[in-house]
């Protein structure tokens, strides 16, 4: 009977261990993504393909003609670790992500350019989710900047 | 912070690896402080500098002459895992492994088929919600806008410049 309780033991600490293994990473850290898409208006309508995935945003929320990925940068945040992002036309844009509760990923976001700052936000945003900030002027068009935030 | 704070911490800012609040800091004294703003860009200029060079070096590198040392160590790696695989042999032929084994894989199979069955009814039968909370927001441009894509609910913060 002990002996069969032993090995019954042994089976299940070896379910367990499986399933430690299969289960869920812990989110040790965010990995952030920004994009910079240069978003312009008259000649030839363009769609960068590199940027099909976010086409119905786009379609739904502006009246651009041609939306071109200018730039993209992909990094590995820890928690309180902040990061400074180049934006085309000499911005930066700094992240520094606190913390994932309830699957939103905590940011603090500023956009600076020259001696100024665009904007200075504390946004959660959706994990896995992206925010875009937008407006700003770039050679004959507009920036949309794409964040995205991912734990896993 | 002074000009020497940040002057001290501009390295540690352009590889990122200040903490956050330090980060915001040196990014604000930074667009109000001519000198510093200086001091930043010749730094950068100087990174890319030395990254265009260890670019250049590294594009001159043969590395198909690497190959057949990676080979040998290699092999001497796959020789001394030979001890492992006797010992696997051996739990495996006991009953107890083996209705452990049959007993994870059905579970881990359940939990994959589980999984994906989330990921396909997420992706076909739902819009992702990229829903956004702005806690707070602060901006020295004109006008700053708050829109909402209405199907997936992405949050876009917009920001008119006004005569720019």
């Amino acid at each position: 009977m002990r002996r069969a309780l032993r090995r019954n033991g042994r089976a299940l600490a070896a379910v367990a261990l499986v399933l430690a293994v299969a289960g869920p990473a812990r989110a040790e850290g965010v990995t952030v993504t920004v994009g910079s898409v240069l978003a312009t208006d008259g000649g030839t309508p363009e769609f960068d393909t590199r940027l099909i995935a976010m086409k119905p945003q786009f379609d739904s929320l502006f009246r651009y003609a041609s939306y071109r990925l200018m730039k993209q940068e992909r990094r590995g945040l820890d928690w309180g670790q902040g990061a400074s992002f180049d934006i085309p036309g000499g911005r930066y844009l700094v992240i520094a992500p606190k913390e994932v509760r309830d699957s939103k990923v905590g940011m603090q976001v500023m956009l600076l350019e020259g001696g100024r700052p665009l904007i200075d936000t504390s946004v959660a945003l959706r994990d896995h989710g992206v925010l875009l900030l937008g407006g700003p002027k770039q050679e004959t068009g507009v920036l949309i900047i794409v964040i995205g935030a991912d734990t896993e | 912070m002074i000009c020497r704070d940040i002057e001290n911490m501009l390295d540690r800012f352009l590889d990122g690896e200040l903490e956050a609040r330090s980060m915001r800091a040196v990014a604000l004294h930074v667009t109000r402080c001519p000198a510093c703003e200086r001091l930043l860009q010749e730094l950068e200029r100087l990174q890319d500098l030395v990254v265009d060079g260890v670019n250049e070096a590294v594009a001159g590198v043969d590395f198909t002459r690497f190959w057949p040392d990676i080979a040998a160590r290699a092999e001497t790696v796959q020789r001394s895992f030979g001890g492992v695989g006797e010992r696997l042999r051996a739990l495996a032929a006991r009953p107890a492994v083996i209705a452990a084994a049959m007993a994870a894989a059905l579970l881990v199979s359940v939990m994959g088929l589980w999984r994906a069955g989330t990921t396909l009814s997420s992706a076909t039968l739902t819009p992702p919600n990229n829903q956004a909370r702005i806690d707070s927001l602060v901006s020295d441009v004109p006008s700053v806008s708050l829109l909402s894509e209405p199907v997936s609910n992405t949050t876009v913060i917009w920001i008119d410049e006004g005569g720019r």
